[in-house]
């Protein structure tokens, strides 16, 4: 099951902060792209009208910042750069969709017990973290067949810590639905955001597009993030083998290699059409590879997202 | 019940077939325990794994389906091609790219196989190397028999099998028997053979491999088969026309000596019919000298029970000839009952035949019952008619070879004519059928009847009986006039009954035998196949004499005493009897006395079985059983064919047979040239190799089917196998190192 932890145990958040892959994120800017044109408009038009521009700090230069923030008077001042900040910097908000269903407790071979749903979830702390550190607010919804448990975004500095719980304690349904969660969401964010869904997305997929097309109606920016098993993507099993449906109560005795490639065309199949419909949404969508490292995969994703935005 | 059926498969080793058949169960098994072992696997991209599946149900079946049908027809044609597939068609074996063939070995395994020469080895043992490699290289499947040349051969290969190391074995294990060759029958066994596998096989052809030496042309003396062709010259070309009949090729491989030498004791019997106690023992023996040297003093050794009873120089003897000798042994017999008479030569290249063995039984006297129709009256001075004959068969107190005992017609129904050698009726009518029937039996069971005619005799009533009794009809009684008698004609008459007194006379020594008168006789009409021992002026017989049964009868044309003729009263009475006994009275023993290959058989007795002991140490077990039906059916000991020649003793010693090779039929090593083989077997001489180096034939060289077809299936087999593993990486498309969807991150 999905996110299921011993109440009394002792929550281990670092276990989702590898400092390393902390470190890699932190380095990397990963504001929506909605918020880069709100902060450029600020400049000439703002889209969220009402919110402040005033100047908030500063903060220390660091590679990939315009130069044409650069505060040269500061410069002058102390030889050293700085990037003015404004407050409207910090109105990003960050919603976090994760899938907390059955199919996300799947731990490959390469890897037990490492399930897709903890790769999931690591995902979402460290997006989480990053982005309260850099004071954008960040929401979480957790969900199966529906929102198990939603929080709302916030960049109160206890945001993190309480999305990080809820994460560990969340216990899944069998069963997805995806899609209706997202229409759910779609009306339950007032604001812009930026809605990170971190599912294997293995789901009806006109239900899902549906939700996603609803969220993008709503102004909102969306990345999908497919986090799917190795052995998902190269079934790579000899043995006659019973496949038991982990979130249908169906079971299929197979040769794998006999089965592998239409195995493997039915989940690519599945996989273009979410990903075409994606790129027509105008929304960031990949996989990542739960034998993939995260200080790979999620830096790789960021940077790659970033030079598009750019 | 299941043996049998494999062994009717058509494969070189059915049980290995069927062994590798029972295999073929393997992959079905494995088939079946797959479906039932399998790990479970939570999934979660089950949706797909279904999708999957439905559209691929059908396919996977099918795939499955085929892999486990290449499997198991893998297994069964690797199983097929090692176990040698035979085409038992001849349309199969043809549509497979080769006819198949069979080829029948006439090895000629008879006693003259065995002459070893002063260099070299002995034409079997030659045989034998050369039938073992060519067996050895003979591809697998091709079809080999082999027939035994020898009157003692037993069964070899005579159904066809394939070449395979078992039939080379066989040939390798074989040895020389002591039976004489019998190279025509052996050779219309092939014909028998060919003409049945005709249609099986797509080629036969008939192998002699043989000596060639007269002896298997049927000569008995000489060096040439076509200078008096025998009947056993015209049974070979009569097989050799068969063979070719039954499409077969026919082909010899000679393996003879062109200077093989030999001699050989080929006869030996006893001149007189008994080996009497107390007498000298006449004997006769023939010695063939089948080499191209004549052979100076031919000495002779002779041993009775084992004790050697002297040596004789029976003369020189010219090549390619025999020479019968006459020979008195010096010693008598001093017990009565069974011995045996060993005759030796030197040694030579083929000693089994300078040896002849006899058994034979020694007795007091020969009984001989003498039947008087007319007694006489020794108050008157009559004599009766058997008076001058029994006492010329008995003329001494003690010592003489004959027993004679005479009775009256009335007192013949109570006699036991058992212990009889001889029946002599002198001057009767024809006894009653009851009588009639007992003389037959005691005839046909070895005794000598012997008939006078007289004044009680009624021919016609004689020649009336019927039966084939009598040699020779009677017919009308002739009266001679009293100046001019009839008289015997010692020139025409048989020269083994006259041979002494002709010399006699010729030594000036009377002894009547041209002066014999003869004032009355009946006219004696011979039967076919009887033989007319003495004759009359004119050419009348005088002495009939035939064979009925085992015994003989002889008929004379006068009468026994002197009422018709003088003769009783001549001094050539009394040694003319004693040469007329010798010549009908039949020699026993018989039954002691066999060829290589007989059945012994004894009369039961008192014992049940009875154990010999033969050469070398062997043992041979006689049986008791029951010859014949009703009244004539009688026990016997017997046991299984004499396959070694030697003297069989009871287990106390007691000689109980001799078993000799037929050295008349075998022992004439004469080889015959390649030119005149070909004519005697009539077929071209290009045909005869001489002194092969090994067996090969010109005919066209069919590769054996059987080892092509085994090849093929063994490749075909392993093709299937390969095809599987191909099939099923196909079926897979399992590639390790290809990532379908790739990562992006």
């Amino acid at each position: 099951m999905a996110g299921d932890s011993t109440s009394g145990e002792k929550i281990d958040y670092r276990r989702h902060l590898d400092p390393k892959v902390l470190a890699k994120i932190g380095a990397l800017d990963i504001r929506a792209r909605l918020i880069v044109e709100g902060f450029i408009s600020g400049m000439h038009r703002s889209p969220y009208k009402g919110f402040s521009i005033e100047f908030a700090q500063h903060r220390p230069y660091t590679s990939g910042d315009d130069i044409k923030f650069i505060d040269w008077k500061v410069f002058g001042r102390t030889d050293r750069h700085y990037i003015k900040q404004y407050e409207e910097e910090t109105n990003l908000q960050v919603m976090l969709v994760v899938d907390a269903s059955a199919s996300m407790a799947y731990s490959g071979r390469n890897n037990p017990p490492w399930r897709k749903y903890d790769h999931a979830i690591s995902i979402a702390a460290s997006i989480a973290y990053v982005a309260l550190q850099q004071r954008d607010s960040a929401g979480l919804a957790v969900y199966d067949s529906r929102i198990r448990r939603i929080i709302r975004p916030s960049n109160n500095p206890r945001q993190w810590r309480i999305m990080i719980d809820e994460l560990s304690a969340t216990v899944g349904d069998p069963k997805t639905d995806t899609g209706a969660v997202l229409d759910q969401i779609a009306e339950e964010l007032k604001h812009r955001s930026l809605v990170i869904l971190v599912s294997d997305l293995f789901d009806d997929p006109e239900r899902l597009i549906k939700g996603v097309r609803h969220l993008r109606y709503r102004r909102h920016d969306l990345i999908c993030l497919q986090v799917l098993d190795h052995d998902e993507l190269d079934f790579p099993f000899h043995q006659t083998t019973m496949f038991k449906g982990m979130e249908e109560a169906n079971e299929l005795v197979v040769e794998p290699q006999a089965l592998r490639e239409a195995y493997l065309k039915e989940i690519t199949e599945h996989n273009n059409r979410i990903r075409t419909a994606c790129h027509q949404l105008r929304v960031d969508c990949t996989q990542i590879d739960t034998s993939v490292p995260l200080d790979v995969s999620l830096p790789n994703f960021l940077a790659s997202r970033a030079a598009r935005m750019s | 019940m299941l043996l049998p059926m494999i062994a009717m498969l058509p494969f070189v080793s059915p049980g290995l077939f069927a062994a590798g058949a029972a295999c073929v169960s393997i992959p079905i098994i494995i088939h079946l325990l797959n479906r039932r072992r399998f790990r479970q696997k939570p999934w979660a991209a089950m949706q797909f794994l279904i999708a999957a599946y439905r559209r691929n149900v059908r396919r996977l079946k099918l795939q499955r389906l085929l892999l486990l049908l290449l499997r198991c027809l893998a297994i069964l044609l690797i199983a097929a091609g090692i176990a040698q597939f035979i085409p038992i068609s001849r349309g199969l074996a043809a549509l497979l790219g080769s006819g198949s063939r069979l080829t029948i070995v006439v090895w000629n395994n008879a006693y003259p196989m065995g002459y070893v020469p002063t260099s070299g080895q002995s034409p079997f043992a030659e045989s034998r190397r050369l039938l073992t490699n060519w067996s050895r290289r003979l591809p697998g499947g091709e079809w080999t028999a082999v027939i035994g040349a020898s009157s003692n051969s037993g069964p070899l290969l005579e159904k066809p099998v394939p070449a395979s190391p078992s039939v080379t074995n066989l040939i390798a294990r074989q040895k020389v028997t002591e039976g004489s060759p019998q190279i025509a029958a052996a050779l219309m066994k092939a014909a028998a053979l060919a003409k049945a596998w005709r249609k099986r096989v797509a080629h036969v052809r008939v192998w002699l491999v043989s000596d060639e030496t007269a002896s298997d042309f049927g000569c008995r003396s000489g060096n040439n088969p076509l200078a008096k062709p025998s009947g056993d010259l015209h049974a070979l070309r009569q097989a050799v026309k068969a063979i070719g009949a039954a499409g077969a090729r026919f082909r010899v491989f000679d393996v003879g000596r062109p200077d093989a030498a030999n001699m050989a004791v080929t006869e030996l019997r006893f001149t007189r019919p008994a080996v009497l106690i107390g007498h000298d023992i006449h004997l006769q023996l023939k010695v063939l000298n089948s080499g191209a040297q004549a052979e100076p003093n031919v000495s002779v050794r002779f041993l009775i029970d084992g004790v050697s009873s002297g040596r004789q120089t029976i003369g020189t003897i010219r090549p390619w000839s025999a020479m019968t000798a006459n020979v008195l042994l010096p010693d008598p017999i001093e017990l009565p009952g069974l011995h045996a008479l060993t005759v030796r030569l030197a040694a030579d290249g083929l000693p089994i035949d300078n040896i002849r063995q006899r058994v034979f039984r020694a007795r007091t006297a020969l009984k001989v019952l003498l039947v008087d129709g007319k007694p006489g009256d020794p108050a008157q001075g009559v004599l009766a008619s058997t008076a001058w004959l029994e006492a010329a068969l008995a003329p001494a107190d003690k010592g003489n070879r004959f027993a004679p005992r005479r009775i009256e017609i009335d007192e013949l129904p109570g006699a036991d004519l058992r212990h009889y050698a001889a029946v002599v009726l002198s001057d009767i009518a024809p006894p009653g059928a009851a009588d009639i029937q007992r003389l037959e039996r005691f005839v046909q069971r070895g005794g000598t009847l012997m008939i006078y005619p007289g004044e009680e005799a009624d021919a016609s009533a004689w020649t009336h009986l019927g039966g084939g009794l009598l040699p020779a009809a009677y017919g009308a009684r002739i009266h001679t006039p009293a100046k001019t008698p009839q008289t015997l004609d010692v020139t025409r008459s048989a020269r083994s009954i006259m041979a002494p007194f002709i010399a006699a006379q010729r030594q000036g020594i009377h002894t009547g035998i041209f002066h014999i008168a003869i004032h009355q006789y009946v006219q004696l009409i011979p039967r076919a196949h009887a033989d007319v021992l003495l004759k009359m002026r004119g050419g009348a017989p005088l002495l009939v004499e035939g064979d009925f049964g085992r015994g003989r009868v002889a008929v004379w044309g006068t009468s026994c005493d002197t009422r018709w003729t003088d003769l009783p009263a001549q001094p050539a009475f009394l040694p003319l009897i004693y040469r007329v006994m010798d010549q009908v009275l039949v020699a026993r023993g018989g039954r002691h006395n066999l060829l290589v290959g007989r059945k012994l058989v004894l009369a039961a007795g008192h014992q049940t079985r009875m154990e010999l002991r033969g050469p070398g140490g062997s043992t041979m077990e006689l049986t008791e059983m029951l010859v014949g039906a009703g009244k004539s059916g009688h026990l016997q000991l017997s046991g299984a064919p004499m396959d070694t020649a030697g003297v069989y003793r009871t287990t106390a010693g007691v000689p109980m047979a001799a078993v000799n090779v037929d050295a008349a039929a075998g022992s004439n090593l004469a080889h015959i040239a390649a030119r005149a083989a070909a004519e005697c077997f009539s077929i071209p001489a290009s045909r005869i190799v001489t002194e092969p180096e090994e067996l090969r034939s010109s005919h066209r060289s069919a590769t054996g089917p059987a080892g092509n077809i085994g090849w093929l299936m063994l490749m075909l087999g392993l093709l299937m196998l390969a095809s599987e593993a191909l099939a099923a990486r196909a079926f897979s498309r399992y590639r390790l190192s290809t990532q379908t969807m790739g990562v992006q991150a």
